[in-house]
């Protein structure tokens, strides 16, 4: 097994280089893991937070103290100058969210059902822009259900009937108590990022090992020597694994410690298993990149294109409900996408048993899958490497 | 100084593998960046939500309703009839995102608050509301009833959007400026072998560099240059291809970005100069430095998750401030976002400092000209 | 002189590189610094081109002090260093042109002096192969190549030849006495002694960072006792005959094995002559027999006890 031996002495030796990526990205993906709202429009937060935002209007009615109403249980109205410049900056900084404008008439527009439209600045991108919106066009809906049909009463009461109407919310009950559920939110987007530093840390990793043995001397030793070359492949290979696994040990003995509280819960090890499992894929990738190259920039810069590009389209930082049907063809090419299935899956779940684990299992099998065919072609491609005159 | 000049940008372009690959794969990132964001930009209408509804009775104009909006090719719904029970079997299973009881009060039960619990509970609310509107304005006018149903149909915008500045609408702009500004930060790898290439503890031809009589700092001097030249011509291909292939707005003012991809090249490269320089170890651990500085740096700036820029922004200002990569992010998107140049101009003021930072740095060290080993 | 080093005290953390080392290389010849590794060399070496801090002493080169900016003095130095500091991305032309081009700003001068270059070392069938293509011995030339194409009044070269096949030796160590007679001093380190008996005018022995014997080849060999090595292959000697052989006047030391008889002799005396007399005195039966006079090993051998190569 001296090849095995080798080639982990190899990585022992890269290691300072190795465990500052592990410390960076790990690092990343617990900053991430703590700010992380799925920002797309429509939004994932559930009761979004209070924003800023600023309000200017050209004209006072009840209309409009009605609107200021409907607004402040959801925002914090900031008086700020009307100077664009001043305003363009602070929306850059989110200092403010939204600017909403009232223009001179509009009451009397909306009474007359003369079209004039309240003029709206947001910060793209905010979910909490989208609420505004909604809450918005909804209390002028019902306001206008009034002043179309009941003319008799007075704006001051049709504003009041409007806003009571606009109370009405539906009772949500949350299948799981709302805080277990908070928290397992957390340990499941901690997983849910980790393709990004698996992939990459063992790519890399694993390329300092076929750097070596990829110097040409040190190849023509190889084939010198009685020892079936084919051996010291899988040699290399098990050393890849190894690695591979030792790096998934100490990221799960990280996210135990800074998910503590959840590791009573089974959707823990589920997340634990299909991490596992992914690894293992990660590794049969990795293991085929360095049959493919032994130039370290190339590595680099294709451990950066596998990691983040495959953890974009597979929906590690964008979820996978809001890209889009060709995207997420493409994506599954990769082990990347029935990883984030998986673990969606498991988020999503509050019984496990073999049903409602089906979908979880067949994931888990892809992703087996795509570790032995990785495995293969890499073999393929290193005999080919090897074939005379090459 | 014109001589090695010429023979470093030589034996940069020699190397045809590296010089291919380490632009093309910054043009695969982008490329997929592209392909994750054009459905969003496109605000492609999202799959049907799977739903439960328990119809215990007694609100048939919510049933009527709701099962509308699950007909058809572009429907909201995926509705599914069923006890409570079982609809709370199904949500446990995860077959569906939420479970409707009719019955007063109507409920919705759901797992979490997740993107599609918040597009049911949205639905369930607006309902209640404009029933609550139709109840009231029923009971006092009964004749109105024929006349709500048709203003309820209809739909009328409130708001329009009135953007200030120019770009204020493309949010991924900001993923796209972050991988910007980490290839620009992967130049330090360049800076990398000009330094090795000059300090006899790091190459055996810079100890014979370190012989001749010339001074060191006209040698980095003269390779600085050819690595700049180099560099910048790989990043205006790769800027071209991100505005005319991709379709990447970086704004109107092209010669501005010109001359700051120019500053953030040469940034990149006294980078890497300066991590080379200073850093004691071996290679493998001044490289991994470097990519992991860019890496962290440009994730911080936004390059995974857009939000985290400003989150830094507002809760760590000093990381924001040490950041080489958000500077670099921040002077392209106040070019493209501002309609003056103030702003702009504080970053370019910022970036410059790093540059002078760096080479300050980088200077301090290598002008030492004898080792204590080699 | 074109090199006086007086005291110099170099350390590397606890080790005691150089132990007060005195050296003069004067206008002219070839000296040669020999030692076993370890021993200082490229120590002493690095510190006289200032590349490498010291603790103690004085350095000058032609005459004036020896530091890192002292410009006027490297145009007059050429270096062939013990590894070979070429470009794999530059061919042949082109990595000497480089490194001549830091000495010689004229285009003109400087294209006259690499062709030469490359004909001095017999590289020019091989003008456009990269550094890669060419062998352990072709790719020696090319370092040397890159150290004296811009003609250096002093050359230092440090083991140029580790590693090198023959003939590419030969072609070395000849091209580094035309380079002498041609005006240049030369300095020249090894641990291999028959080159340095082979070219060098005087010889400088290091040991543990210290000179231990200075002076020209007789002039070391005077100072060892051993004058003369015999050698005979002889079948059957007893140790009693063995014994009287010891006996003889001017003989150091004698030992037999394995049917091969050593005899070291003091200086003086004609050993051979004692030798042939004595086997003839017992009718001792002998095949081949050869005398050599002592080498630098030898010198080294009796001054320090050790071998200069382990």
């Amino acid at each position: 097994m001296s090849a095995f031996k080798v080639c982990l002495k190899i990585i022992k030796n890269n290691l300072p280089g190795i465990v500052i990526y592990f410390v960076v990205f790990v690092a990343v993906s617990i900053i991430m893991t703590f700010v992380y709202r799925p920002s797309a429009v429509g939004g994932g937060t559930f009761a979004p937070e209070r924003v800023d935002i600023v309000l200017f209007t050209d004209e006072e009615t009840a209309l409009v103290a009605g609107l200021r109403e409907a607004l402040a249980t959801q925002v914090n109205f900031v008086a700020l100058p009307d100077n664009a410049e001043q305003l363009q900056e602070e929306l850059f900084y989110r200092r403010i969210h939204y600017i909403l404008r009232v223009p001179a008439g509009f009451t009397e527009a909306f009474l007359q059902n003369t079209p004039m439209l309240l003029s709206k600045t947001s910060v793209a991108g905010s979910s909490s822009a989208v609420y505004i919106d909604l809450r918005v066009e909804r209390y002028l809906e019902l306001l206008r259900l009034y002043t179309e049909v009941t003319a008799g009463l007075s704006l001051e009461q049709q504003v009041a009937f409007a806003l009571d109407d606009l109370s009405q919310a539906v009772e949500v009950r949350f299948a799981v108590p709302e805080v277990a559920a908070q928290n397992r939110g957390r340990l499941g987007m901690y997983f849910n990022f980790l393709p990004y530093t698996i992939l990459f840390v063992i790519t890399v990793g694993v390329a300092a090992i076929f750097i070596a043995f990829g110097g040409e001397k040190i190849k023509q030793r190889n084939l010198c020597s009685p020892l079936n070359p084919r051996t010291i492949s899988l040699q290399c290979y098990l050393a890849c694994l190894v690695f591979a696994l030792a790096s998934w040990g100490v990221l799960v003995v990280v996210s135990l410690m800074f998910g503590h509280q959840e590791i009573a819960s089974r959707a823990t090890w589920f997340y634990i298993l299909n991490s596992l499992v992914f690894t293992l894929s990660a590794a049969g990738l990795a293991y085929l990149l360095g049959n493919l190259t032994q130039n370290k920039e190339v590595v680099l810069a294709a451990a950066n294109v596998v990691a983040l590009g495959t953890s974009f389209i597979s929906g590690v930082f964008v979820p996978q409900e809001l890209l889009g049907v060709a995207v997420l063809r493409v994506a599954s090419f990769t082990p990347t996408y029935w990883y984030v299935r998986a673990n969606a899956a498991i988020t999503a779940l509050t019984t496990f048993n073999l049903t409602t684990l089906s979908g979880f299992f067949s994931s888990l099998a892809v992703q087996l899958g795509f570790a032995a065919a990785f495995v293969v072609i890499a073999l393929a491609v290193e005999k080919g490497k090897r074939a005379p005159g090459s | 100084m014109a001589h090695i000049f010429k023979y470093r940008l030589k034996i940069l372009l020699s190397d045809k593998t590296t010089m291919f690959w380490t632009l093309v794969f910054p043009m695969v990132l982008a490329g997929l960046f592209s392909l994750a964001f054009a459905q969003i930009e496109a605000g492609e209408r999202f799959a049907p939500i799977d739903t439960a509804l328990v119809d215990s009775g007694g609100d048939e104009a919510f049933v009527a309703l709701i099962e509308s909006l699950a007909q058809g090719d572009d429907r909201l719904f995926n509705l599914v009839r069923a006890t409570e029970s079982e609809g709370l079997a199904l949500l446990a299973a995860g077959e569906v995102h939420g479970v409707i009881a009719t019955g007063r009060p109507l409920t919705l039960s759901i797992n979490e608050g997740g993107f599609k619990a918040s597009i049911l509970k949205t639905f369930v609310d607006s309902y209640l509301q404009s029933s609550a509107a139709v109840t009231r304005i029923a009971s006092d006018n009964p004749a109105a009833v024929g006349r709500l149903a048709s203003l309820l149909a209809e739909e009328r915008e409130f708001l329009v959007d009135h953007p200030l500045g120019r770009g204020t609408h493309n949010f991924m702009i900001i993923h796209y400026l972050s991988l910007l500004a980490m290839t620009c930060l992967l130049g330090g790898y360049v800076g990398m072998s000009e330094i090795s290439a000059i300090e006899a503890n790091l190459s055996h031809h810079a100890a014979r560099v370190s012989l001749a009589p010339v001074h060191k700092l006209k040698v980095l001097a003269a390779g600085i240059s050819a690595a700049l030249i180099l560099q910048f011509s790989k990043l205006l291909l790769y800027f071209g291809f991100l505005v005319l292939l991709l379709d990447v707005d970086f704004g109107s003012r092209t010669p501005w970005v010109v001359v700051t991809i120019l500053l953030c090249t040469l940034l990149g490269i006294t980078f890497g100069a300066f991590v080379t320089a200073l850093v004691r170890g071996t290679t493998g651990l001044k490289e991994g430095i470097l990519l992991a500085v860019s890496l962290a740096g440009a994730s911080l700036a936004g390059m995974n998750v857009a939000e985290l820029k400003y989150i830094v922004e507002t809760h760590t200002p000093w990381l924001a401030l040490m950041n080489p990569a958000h500077h670099i992010t921040d002077a392209f998107y106040t070019l493209y976002y501002f309609d003056t140049y103030e702003r702009f101009v504080t970053n370019v003021v910022g970036l410059v400092v790093f540059t002078i930072l760096f080479t300050c740095g980088t200077y301090c060290v290598v002008r030492r000209r004898v080792y204590v080993s080699i | 002189m074109s090199i006086k080093a007086t005291n110099i005290v170099k350390r590397y953390g606890e080790l005691l590189a150089l132990d007060h080392l005195n050296l003069e290389v004067r206008e002219g010849e070839v000296l040669g610094l020999l030692g076993p590794n370890g021993s200082g060399k490229t120590t002493a070496i690095n510190c006289i081109l200032s590349l490498l801090t010291y603790e103690k002493g004085e350095i000058t080169v032609f005459g004036e002090p020896m530091r890192p900016d002292a410009y006027a003095i490297k145009k007059r130095i050429g270096v062939v260093m013990q590894h070979v500091a070429v470009f794999d991305e530059l061919t042949v032309q082109e990595n000497i042109d480089y490194f001549c081009g830091l000495y010689i700003a004229d285009a003109k001068e400087r294209r006259a002096l690499v062709d030469e270059a490359i004909r001095f070392v017999g590289l020019a069938d091989f003008k456009k192969f990269a550094p890669k293509k060419l062998s352990g011995g072709l790719l020696r030339r090319l370092n040397i190549a890159c150290g004296i194409a811009h003609k250096p009044k002093l050359i230092i070269l440090d083991e140029p030849t580790v590693a090198v096949d023959p003939q590419s030796r030969d072609n070395i160590l000849e091209g580094i006495m035309r380079l002498n007679r041609a005006g240049s001093t030369v300095l020249y380190t090894s641990h291999y002694m028959e080159e340095v008996e082979r070219i060098c005018t005087r010889v400088v022995i290091l040991d543990k960072g210290k000179v231990v014997a200075s002076g020209t080849k007789e002039e070391l060999k005077d100072m060892i006792s051993l004058g003369e090595k015999i050698t005979a292959e002889v079948h059957g000697l007893t140790e009693a005959q063995l014994a009287t052989l010891r006996e003889l006047p001017n003989i150091l030391a004698v030992s037999y094995a394995e049917n091969v008889l050593t005899v070291k002799a003091l200086k003086g005396m004609s050993g051979l002559e004692t030798i042939l007399k004595w086997l003839k005195q017992h009718s001792v039966g002998f095949g081949r027999i050869y005398s050599e006079r002592p080498t630098l090993n030898d010198v080294f051998l009796e001054i320090t006890g050790k071998e200069l190569r382990d």
